[in-house]
This record gives structure tokens, C-alpha cells and sequence, in this order.
């Protein structure tokens, strides 16, 4: 370990060294925020397709059979709070879990419902995933805010990108802020993958772990001299610039920083990885907590396959056969997976400095239909947040009788950014300026008091 | 840069309108790996990590720590220190949050601890401490939150010090040895898949259909690679299975998968059809 660290920071003298220059945007920060004790990491959780809120944190019942499906209720660890019976392990945690039921938007398609629930921001015109036009996704604006030193990525999203029939997504990048902020993708590298189409495409994927240190410092030299013979046109960032980031990022996680130690999942005790589960959901989950406990700012999760081509893979997009599939391929490993989280961060004493937030695309349509399935639903949907001084126990709004839409307390994906900003510390009102300087406000929403 | 981070949290502190700290106590923290950050609130306060680079840290390292006072958390998880060396936090009577998981103290030192009154987290995970170390932290009059996972404290231990301070969260976690790892269930009766030989004919593009699982079993005699031949034609690499290996490969039905020697030369392919199947590959003639 220590002779890592020294061959590091020797490396470090010798070319980038600006970690340092951090102190005073964290002060500017503080200043801003209340006094209270701010999360120190952030673990997004997003159900790539759009997860049914019936068949998971608001069942119903008590609405006619068509609307409340074939599943039953179970009783929590709280008193009045009922989960779907399908999610038997989370049921046990929700003392540490507020549930949102009143999350609602207007934005019917995958590509805007998961746009405006990692940016926070409706989609304007149509968006490309590579696209510096786009709004910055939730973990690359957190992490804009965190400076945790050379050879630790501030962000990392995993297992992959997602897709919709071949084609990527825009929302998870981190769009104007620049390709510097854009989390780094990591494949997890163990458990039984998700049924379907899991694209691993991304160039960052070509990176590999593997490689000897030599090999790329000696690369890294070569690109430093190359460096100085390009020159920055209009301010704005070059491709060159793009290329600096990505490549400064990935060789700080090659060269001996204990997030390397932390992506190796062998050295995991082997009843705690059971606890996950084996499968790519459970063991991006752990991934997760050892790279927050490495000093990952922020971790973004797919807890899902990473593709919606055909339909019948591991997405939570279930327009047919739609109770089988929850009950038998995506609830039980959500449930596993997210509890043992939960688990595994209270007891190491992490959770109340890590805040996890749960995404999706929308909820699922009211009445059930003609193909056992349920559709699209972005009137009212169901969301989550445990950790980082979060109180809970708690469940804020409620969705109608039949769940069709917010009977109180409505709000919107931006007020769950505002929350998460809020949780880590940073003033939602917040301006960022793009790279050429353009001031932006990175949040709309008002926090919910759930603290 | 060692320099620079120190130039600017003397700048910084400065900003706030109050006296830097020590300018060679920073130096010294910074040299053993900490990291010093102005914790929120009003005045000098600082917050204090060795877990993350600083994991050499030893007995004698924490001296500059106390010097530094004022200190609202310490994180020292991870680092080198022992029981002796809890003497130096005797001194930070504003400590709230003190990480000592992971380390080699045990109850010999605590005694240090019981008279820090702010102290509200104690995380001592993973270490030796027992019973005897709970008896004496239940004088710690704002404790909130008390981690003791993985240590020797026992049950009458434990009931013990809820009883003394109801209030005071107490998490000792699981017990590991009791996770049962579920076995897989029996595995359900397999078609096998027609063995298609290479020619002359490119083997067709995967169509999508619905979700299923492919067995490939390699008793070719020789090293082999798995591609999945896709919607467009091109080949992308799932697997290499030694001789005799199997490889269990989740696809969608109607997908091809091709088997080409080390040297991507192919031997043959297989269709995949909507139902759990096993797929040969044969000996080579």
C-alpha cells in the first residue's frame, strides 16, 4: 500500500498536482450552506425502464382489481408504512427510508422521463447523449462540488450506459459542466449479468485495469509534450481537452489509489458478497459502498439491463407479463441488493454520511392492460432516500386512491435534486458556468423536509 | 503541491477573520498523509482524515493532532495506531465524531475517551474492544451513535450498556458466519442446440426475440472463443472457454453465437431458441 502511495505522489509532482486548489470552493461552499453536517458521498440508484410504484413502495389495496394487480401489502418496520410483499428485505429497513409518493412529470418517453429525473431538468428539443447542450446528470453536478485528490475519479456510474434499442441515452454524462466532470463508466466486475441486452460500448471501457503503471506514465509523458503543442480555440473546450480528461482520470485510478484496491471484489469478505447476492445488481451495490468508502464522492448505479431492445430483458419497462417478470426477475434482486446497502453502510457506520437516492424513468399506468402489463406513467410515481441525514420512517405526499396522480404533497423530480443538494451540502440555487463561462442555476426545485 | 493546498488553508482560514492554526502542525499533519478541512460552522474548526492517505499513521503522528485543537472530527480509520496512542485525543475536548474503526486499539486506551463531553460518534468497528470498553463509554454524556461491529462484546454486554444509556444507538451489525449462501436451484431440463459447422456461408445476424439462456460447453479439445454475432452483423466477444469449460450466457432467442478457434478462425455456430438450452461444442475432426 504505502509503496503505491509514493510512486503515486512522485508522479504527481512531476505533472498535474491541482487537487490542492480546492479548499477554497469547498469554503465558498460551506459558507453558503446551513451549518448542519453535510453527506460526504451520494449512491444513485436508477431502475433503468421505469418502476411500477403499485409493485413497490405504494401498493393500493383497496382500488378495484384491475388497478391494484395481483400482489398483496406487507407490513414494514414501521408502523403504517406498507411496501409491495415482493420487497420482504427493504420492508425491514424502511426506519431508514423516506418514501416520496407524490413525484410527478409530464415526460412520457424513456429518453425525457429518465432526462429530467438524473438532470432534474426537462428535455428541450431532442437530445443526444454526447452532447454538451445537455444539463449536467445529478452525480456529475454533486461531484462538481467534491475534490477528493488525485487518483480518486470524483464520480463513477456503473455497469453501463443505458440504452433504448442501440441508442445511448442522454441525461447520465455531464453535458455543459464539461467532459472532465462526466462520471467515469466501470463494468462491475462479478456477478450473474441482468437477462437482456447490456451494451458496453463507451470508449471509457477500453480502459484497461490491468495496465502496468509504466506503461502509463510513459503514455501519459508523450501526451504531456503533444499537449503543448495544442492550442484552445475561443475558450471553449477541444477534443484534445476531452480526450486530456478522460485520459488524466483514468490513469489517477491506474496508479495505486485505493479506489483500485476497492474495484478488486475478490478481496470481499465472501459472506458479505453473498449478503448482495451474486448478480451484477448486488455486486454493483457492494462496488458501490467499498468505492464511497475509498473516497468516490459520488456512485451512480444501474440497477437494470443496460438496453430496452425487445423488451423481454431485465428492465423495469414491463409493458407485458408484467407481475411474473417483477416478481420473479427484477424485485428480488432490488430487494437483495438495496437492503444489503442499507446493511452493510449502517453497520460500518457510513450511512449517515452517505445519502443513497433512488431513481426511475416514471411509474407504471393505473389500470392493467390487455398484455398483463402496465404502461408509461409519469402523473405520479414513487421515490426514495435513505442516508446522509435523511430522517427515516417517513413518507412524504401520496398518490390518489387509484395511484393515478398526487393527492398531496405534489412534487417534482427537480425538488428531489434540490433534496440531494441540500443532503450534500450545496445550495440548489447554486450557479455553474459552462465552459465558456455561461452562468447556470444547477437546480429549480424547492428541498422537502425531509431531514 | 503540498505547498499550494497549505498556502490556501492559511489564506482561507485567514478569510474567516481568525487566527491560522500552526503553520508547522498543518505541515506536519499534511506530511503523514492527513488531510485538514475547515469543518461548517463558526470559527477555527477543523475536521481531520488520515483513512484515505494517511494510512501509515502511528501512535506518535497523533501528537500533531492534538496540538492542532479544535478539532470537530477525526477520522482514523485504517491507520497504523494503537491503544497507547489514544493518549493524544485526551486533549481534543471538542471532538463529536471519532472514527477508530479498523484499527489495532482495544480496551487499554478508551479510558482516553470517557471524558471528551461532546463526543457524540464513536465508531469502533473491527477492533478488539470488549465489554470492559462499553462499561466505561456509557459515561459519555452525548454519546448518539456507537458502532461495534466485529468487536468482542457480547450480548450481556451489549444489554448492559443499552440499559445505562437508553437513548445511545448502539449497532453491532451481523453476524457473518450466520449468512446462509443460498445454493442455485436444480437446474431445469435442457434442449440442445444443432451444432452448425463453418462454410463457406457467413453464419446470419442475431434477430431479437425473447429471453433465455444459452449453456456452452467446450469439449472441442482445444481453446475456444464465444462471440455473439450482432443485430448488424459485426462480431463482439463474450467469452473463452479452456477445454472442457462451460460458459452460461444470458441472450435473447434467435441470436447467434459463433465459435472460432484462439486465432478467430470459426469452427461453427449456434442458434439460440426461447428455451434454456445447452450448447455442444464437438471434438474437432
Amino acid at each position: 500500500m504505502l509503496s503505491l502511495q509514493h510512486s503515486r505522489r512522485d508522479f504527481l509532482r512531476s505533472s498535474v498536482g491541482l487537487a490542492g486548489l480546492t479548499i477554497p470552493t469547498f469554503l465558498k461552499l460551506s459558507a453558503h450552506a446551513a451549518p448542519t453536517r453535510k453527506a460526504k458521498a451520494c449512491i444513485i440508484i436508477y431502475t433503468w425502464g421505469g418502476m411500477s410504484h403499485y409493485e413497490s413502495f405504494d401498493p393500493k389495496p383497496e382500488a378495484p382489481a384491475e388497478f391494484r394487480g395481483e400482489f398483496k401489502p406487507i407490513k414494514t418496520a414501521t408502523p403504517g408504512i406498507r411496501f409491495c410483499e415482493h420487497l420482504p428485505l427493504l420492508a425491514k429497513h424502511s426506519d431508514k427510508l423516506a418514501i416520496v409518493r407524490s413525484v410527478h412529470h409530464k415526460q412520457g418517453g424513456h429518453q425525457q422521463g429518465m432526462y429530467i429525473n438524473m438532470t432534474g431538468h426537462n428535455p428541450v428539443g431532442g437530445i443526444k447523449a454526447k452532447s454538451r447542450n445537455n444539463w449536467p446528470s445529478l452525480a456529475s453536478m454533486i461531484s462538481h462540488f467534491h475534490h477528493p485528490g488525485v487518483g480518486t475519479p470524483r464520480a463513477i456510474r456503473m455497469p453501463y450506459s443505458m440504452y433504448d434499442n442501440g441508442t445511448q441515452m442522454a441525461g447520465e454524462g455531464a453535458g455543459w459542466l464539461g467532459a472532465k466532470h462526466d462520471p467515469i463508466l466501470v463494468r462491475t466486475p462479478a456477478g450473474k449479468p441482468y437477462g437482456g441486452v447490456s451494451r458496453y460500448t463507451d470508449r471509457e471501457l477500453k480502459l484497461k485495469l490491468n495496465l502496468e503503471k509504466q506503461r502509463v506514465e510513459g503514455r501519459r509523458t508523450l501526451l504531456e509534450q503533444l499537449e503543448q503543442n495544442v492550442s484552445r480555440k475561443n475558450g471553449a473546450e477541444t477534443e484534445y481537452e476531452r480526450f486530456d480528461n478522460f485520459r488524466r482520470m483514468a490513469a489517477d485510478m491506474l496508479l495505486g489509489s485505493p479506489v483500485r484496491a476497492a474495484y478488486d471484489l475478490e478481496k470481499e469478505d465472501p459472506k458479505l458478497r453473498a449478503l448482495y447476492g451474486d448478480h451484477i445488481g448486488g455486486q454493483t451495490l457492494l462496488l458501490s459502498r467499498r468505492l464511497v468508502e475509498a473516497g468516490v464522492p459520488v456512485v451512480q448505479a444501474l440497477c437494470s439491463a443496460g438496453d430496452l431492445a425487445g423488451g423481454g430483458g431485465d428492465n423495469w419497462d414491463t409493458h407485458r407479463g408484467h407481475f411474473k417478470k417483477m416478481k420473479d426477475r427484477l424485485l428480488p434482486v432490488f430487494d437483495r441488493s438495496v437492503s444489503a446497502l442499507l446493511t452493510d453502510l449502517e453497520m460500518r457506520g457510513m450511512l449517515d454520511e452517505t445519502l443513497v437516492v433512488f431513481l426511475t424513468d416514471f411509474g407504471r399506468t393505473p389500470k392493467i392492460n390487455k398484455n398483463g402489463g402496465r404502461d408509461h406513467h409519469p402523473g405520479v410515481y414513487s421515490l426514495a432516500l435513505a442516508g446522509g441525514g435523511i430522517r427515516g420512517g417517513q413518507i412524504y405526499g401520496s398518490s390518489d386512491r387509484k395511484g393515478a396522480e398526487p393527492a398531496s404533497n405534489a412534487c417534482s423530480p427537480a425538488d428531489i435534486h434540490a433534496t440531494v443538494f441540500q443532503a450534500m451540502g450545496i445550495d440548489p440555487r447554486t450557479e455553474l458556468h459552462d465552459v465558456l463561462g455561461r452562468p447556470f442555476q444547477i437546480c429549480e426545485g424547492a428541498p422537502l423536509p425531509l431531514f | 503541491m503540498e505547498k499550494i493546498l497549505l498556502g490556501l488553508i492559511l489564506c482561507s482560514s485567514l478569510s474567516f477573520g481568525v487566527q491560522a492554526a500552526d503553520s508547522a502542525t498543518l505541515e506536519a499533519i499534511k506530511k503523514s498523509g492527513g488531510l485538514v478541512l475547515p469543518y461548517p460552522g463558526e470559527g477555527e474548526q477543523w475536521e481531520v482524515e488520515f483513512h484515505l492517505r494517511g494510512r501509515g499513521l502511528t501512535d506518535d503522528g497523533l501528537a500533531n493532532v492534538a496540538a492542532l485543537k479544535n478539532v470537530i472530527a477525526l477520522n482514523l480509520r485504517d491507520t497504523q495506531i494503537t491503544s497507547a496512542g489514544l493518549l493524544h485525543l485526551k486533549g481534543l475536548t471538542k471532538l463529536r465524531r471519532l472514527h477508530l474503526e479498523r484499527t489495532k486499539i482495544g480496551d487499554e486506551g478508551i479510558g482516553n475517551l470517557v471524558n471528551l463531553p461532546d463526543l457524540e460518534y464513536l465508531n469502533l468497528y473491527a477492533t478488539k474492544i470488549t465489554d470492559k470498553s462499553l462499561d466505561q463509554l456509557a459515561e459519555l454524556k452525548n454519546l448518539k451513535q456507537l458502532y461495534v461491529w466485529q468487536t468482542d462484546v457480547t450480548d450481556a454486554g451489549v444489554a448492559r450498556f443499552k440499559k445505562a444509556r437508553p437513548k445511545v444507538k448502539i449497532v453491532r451489525g451481523l453476524d457473518l458466519s450466520k449468512v446462509v449462501v443460498i445454493k442455485k436451484p436444480e437446474p431445469k431440463p435442457m434442449d440442445a442446440l444443432k451444432w452448425i459447422a463453418a462454410s463457406d456461408q457467413k453464419p446470419p445476424k442475431s434477430k431479437t426475440g425473447s429471453f433465455t439462456t444459452v449453456v456452452f460447453e467446450n469439449q472441442s479439445g482445444r481453446k475456444v472463443k464465444l462471440y455473439w454475432v450482432e443485430y448488424g452483423g459485426g462480431l463482439k466477444i463474450y467469452a473463452t472457454l479452456n477445454v472442457g469449460a462451460t460458459h452460461e450466457q444470458n441472450t435473447f432467442s434467435d441470436a447467434t453465437w459463433l465459435i472460432t478457434d484462439e486465432k478467430d478462425k470459426p469452427i461453427g455456430y449456434f442458434i439460440s431458441t426461447a428455451k434454456l438450452a445447452k450448447a455442444v461444442i464437438p471434438k474437432a475432426k
